[in-house]
């Protein structure tokens, strides 16, 4: 399957992507102590993902909608040069769209202390156990610090999956409030109301109907759609990404 | 009241029989009347904690060891602490006693501390410490503990000039057996050949168990041998404080500042981790947190440098780099400072938080000569006297990835995916090392590290662990070697730990043909189990073919060994070679694909032959055991080494030998 659901709008808001490609349903469901019905589940993805050779990129396989307008697509690869005798270096592709509007596709990193107003991407599901081992752990350099616009004061609660969101791109080293220092860097753009981001749903040619994930308004206030996919049970509340 | 959450005396007995004890000095009840209470005296004892004044003595020093002195006192609401003084065997300790307040989460708010720094002792023997105190009220105080000054017994008066100690992270006894039925086999009920660690004349088996649980993580498991002394999980170099400060607590004077100072040895720390990691951390620092890189790598810089760090090799170079520059890990949360009293009587710098240093650049600017790769290690001039080496940003790859790179080097493998294509092996790495630390007339401690065996046990990955194994044993040949031209020196190979109870339940029934189909078929434990797991005499005698670069030709044999896990997460298992290491977390580039598609945890991996195996401990990764670990030793004074001991005390046999009970 290379199918991906979109519930919000483009702009800003974070995006499901529930009926996933393969390489994603196998990071959603890759933590232990899963109900038997889930594993059954998450075996079969598996499988099914297990034809994916490492030299492929699993984020160029899925299907997006049309890049809007004056957005440019960025990929997590796109960030850095290879590696000096020193540290990274920032590409000239990324540097050129520094303070520009970008699209990128990534996981939100599960904290186990989030910081309020913000909160942080990764290309993969990313567990970060600030609690045992500070900022020594889980340190990806590619690590994104995603800062909602509309919310500033709230923790946006962990959104399982795949999302799709665009903002204006900073980079360079910050101190962030979080203990971290950033290298990326995406000032969400304002997400739109409900109403229009089920306009603007978008689905893959092997979509089918029960497969369309609902929507609902994020209870955290920050106007960003959580991704309820109705195929997908796995996606709860306490369980692992 | 409740103290920090891994302290010894917070157990409800151990703090009633400290009231108890306190209360039987004053001579009355306990209960009678309220007074100041002593929560914590330092070192740690357990006549303090459990009112017992027999062996075993917790803490235990060297003749002339350093230590820090401390204690935690709760003056009764309204009253303060008016004086405060040390007495060891009743007597005064003379310095000065700063006073701290205690700040770690749950301690009453008008806790204090008060901390006599850098004491030591020079007399053998057990002796008691005590505070005294006296509150604002005039109530009096006494808290009583105990330490121990240890002997070192005059020997044959051959005195061992190096030592070199070798930890296997995680290496308990079935992961020897596995190295070696791999790179040997064995047939007719007799190894074919033995491990160089094998060829070691002594033997011993070690407790591991921290200061605060049965299973010890890597801080104190290997600070245990670096000082001495217990340390609770997490901490390394230090005793346990009521601060939250990271590098404020009780210090233990380190084998390598000790015989620095007191003989001008050098020191070497070689490690395929990261090396801001627990176990060579162990051997340069002294925090209660292991997880505070920054200041880690800059106290290596500041404070072990001036006391004779020459080499520091293996991944990491994320610390190394200024928090202006992408990819750093600096942060001024995992920096240090110290207390200005700390720094006075040990003679260190303070330390700065500064995020923004160069470290990488400060160590060259300290006379370092730096490589950032294999063949640049390889070039490194044989005049060399400091040596610094990061060939990695976080841990290095695994040995199986590494080799598989070597033998197809036009291909892209893991060790290109993670951007660092020509890391050097650990025994390259080791034998650099002692070319540079052979230098120093006055000898060295070299502490090599084979960290990955205990990453991949935790994760699970048979036949990663076992190669890291057989790469660990190559370092051991390097260093056996060395002791056979230098025969002043004792090698110590061993383990902090044991990691996943790991064991070698059998072999396979089937060829790699058979098991790579049943791995495929999703037919789950009737085809992978049943048919494949082969006990006792079914298991054979597996076979593996060996390459001329010392690793098995492919993992991937005919009647394979299997591996059993008894500390084990869930995981699906289909016997076959991983063909991508678990994704690792500390790896900057992680996220990056292709390391995206690495399966990031056991259940995410081998899924397609759908036998699942249930663990018995929670989470997604194997865990530490408790069991003991064995210990091999080579050389000047390896006859010290025998039966069952305490980690601790492995400190003290190598003193032993180092010393021969001379001054």
């Amino acid at each position: 399957m290379k199918n991906l659901f979109l519930l919000g709008p483009l702009a800003g808001t974070i995006l499901a992507a529930s009926a996933l490609a393969d390489d994603s349903h196998r990071h959603d469901h890759e933590s232990a102590g899963h109900a038997g019905a889930r594993r059954t589940q998450t075996t079969n993805a598996l499988a099914s993902s297990a034809a994916i050779t490492h030299s492929a990129s699993a984020t160029n396989q899925l299907v997006l909608p049309p890049l809007p307008n004056g957005v440019a697509e960025l990929k997590f690869a796109d960030f850095f040069k290879p590696i000096g005798p020193r540290g990274l270096e920032y590409t000239d592709k990324v540097r050129a769209l520094a303070g520009k509007k970008v699209r990128l596709l990534a996981y939100m990193a599960r904290q186990s202390e989030p910081q309020p107003g913000m909160f942080l991407l990764a290309p993969v599901p990313l567990r970060l156990n600030e609690h045992e081992y500070g900022l020594a752990e889980d340190m990806p350099a590619t690590l994104v610090h995603a800062f909602p616009t509309t919310e500033t004061t709230a923790i946006v609660p962990f959104t399982p999956g795949l999302l799709l969101l665009t903002g204006t791109l900073a980079i360079g080293p910050r101190q962030e409030v979080d203990g971290r220092i950033s290298s990326v860097r995406l000032e969400l753009d304002p997400p739109p109301v409900a109403k229009e981001a089920a306009a603007r749903k978008f689905s893959s040619p092997s979509q089918t109907e029960n497969d369309r994930p609902s929507a609902r308004q994020h209870p955290g206030g920050t106007g960003a759609v959580t991704p309820q996919n109705i195929n997908n049970s796995s996606h709860e509340k306490g369980t692992s990404p | 009241m409740t103290l920090s959450n891994n302290c010894l005396h917070d157990h409800p007995l151990a703090r009633w029989s400290a009231f108890a004890a306190i209360a039987g000095t004053l001579g009355i009840s306990p209960l009678a009347e309220a007074a100041p209470v002593v929560t914590r005296l330092t070192p740690p004892s357990a006549l303090f904690s459990f009112n017992d004044p027999t062996p075993p003595y917790i803490a235990r020093f060297l003749e002339g060891q350093r230590f820090d002195l401390q204690a935690t006192i709760v003056p009764d609401e309204g009253q303060a602490i008016t004086q405060v003084g040390f007495y060891v065997d009743g007597k005064l300790v003379n310095g000065p006693v700063s006073v701290m307040p205690a700040t770690a989460f749950g301690v009453p708010t008008n806790a204090v501390i008060y901390t006599l720094r850098a004491y030591s002792n020079k007399k053998d023997g057990v002796h008691t410490l005590e505070v005294r105190l006296r509150q604002s009220d005039n109530a009096r105080v006494t808290a009583k503990g105990n330490f121990e000054v240890v002997e070192m017994k005059r020997g044959d008066g051959k005195r061992a000039k190096n030592v070199i100690v070798l930890i296997g992270d995680g290496l308990g006894i079935a992961h020897r057996t596995a190295a070696r039925l791999m790179l040997r086999g064995a047939a007719m009920g007799k190894a074919n050949g033995h491990l160089s660690m094998d060829k070691f004349s002594n033997v011993a088996l070690i407790n591991t168990h921290s200061l605060n649980s049965i299973v010890t993580d890597s801080s104190p498991g290997s600070a245990c041998y670096s000082t001495g002394n217990k340390a609770n999980n997490n901490q390394h170099g230090v005793f346990p404080d009521d601060t939250s400060a990271n590098f404020d607590n009780p210090r233990v004077e380190s084998i390598a500042e000790f015989l620095w100072r007191t003989e001008g040895k050098t020191l070497g720390i070689v490690t395929t981790s990261d090396v801001f990691d627990a176990t060579p951390a162990a051997w340069g620092s002294h925090t209660q947190s292991r997880a505070a890189g920054t200041g880690i790598i800059d106290q290596y810089l500041d404070e072990m440098v001036p006391q004779g760090l020459r080499v520091l090799l293996g991944g990491g170079r994320k610390w190394f780099l200024p928090n202006t520059e992408p990819g750093t890990a600096r942060a001024a949360n995992s920096d240090y400072v110290l207390p200005a009293e700390l720094a006075s009587a040990w003679d260190v710098p303070t330390g700065a938080i500064d995020p923004e240093r160069d470290a990488l650049g400060d160590f060259i600017d300290a006379g370092f000569t730096y490589a950032a790769d294999r063949a640049q290690l390889k070039a490194v001039s044989s005049k060399t006297k400091k040596l610094l080496g990061l060939f990695s940003f976080s841990n290095m790859n695994v040995a199986k990835d590494k080799i598989d790179k070597r033998r197809d080097p036009g291909a892209v493998g893991v060790v290109d995916d993670y951007g660092f294509p020509d890391q050097p092996m650990l025994d390259e790495m080791t034998l650099k090392a002692l070319d540079v630390l052979d230098r120093n007339d006055d000898g060295f401690v070299l502490m090599v590290e084979g960290a990955s065996i205990d990453k991949q046990a935790h994760n699970m990955d048979t036949e990663r662990w076992i190669l890291d194994t057989i790469e660990f044993d190559r370092a051991i040949e390097v260093c056996r070697q060395f002791a056979e031209h230098n025969g002043d020196t004792l090698v110590i190979v061993t383990a902090d730990h044991e990691c996943a109870g790991i064991n070698i339940i059998g072999g396979s029934r089937v060829t790699n043909a058979d098991l790579q189909a049943r791995a495929a078929s999703g037919g789950g434990a009737a085809q992978l189990r049943n048919p494949v797991v082969g006990t006792y005499e079914t298991a054979g005698f597996p076979v593996y073919t060996i390459a001329a670069d010392g690793y098995p030709v492919t993992t991937d044999v005919d009647f394979r060994m299997l591996i059993g896990y008894a500390a084990n997460a869930d995981r699906f298992e289909d016997w076959l070679t991983n063909p991508f290491p678990l994704r690792d977390s500390q790896q900057p580039f992680n996220n990056v694909p292709p390391l995206s598609l690495y399966p990031s945890g056991p259940l995410a991996r081998d899924v397609a032959g759908d036998f699942l195996i249930t663990g018995q401990v929670p989470g997604e990764t194997a865990v530490h055991t408790a069991s003991d670990i064995p210990l091999s030793a080579l050389g000047r004074g390896a006859s010290l080494f025998n039966g069952v001991m305490d980690n601790t005390e492995v400190f003290f046999r190598i003193m032993q030998a180092v010393s021969d009970g001379r001054d």
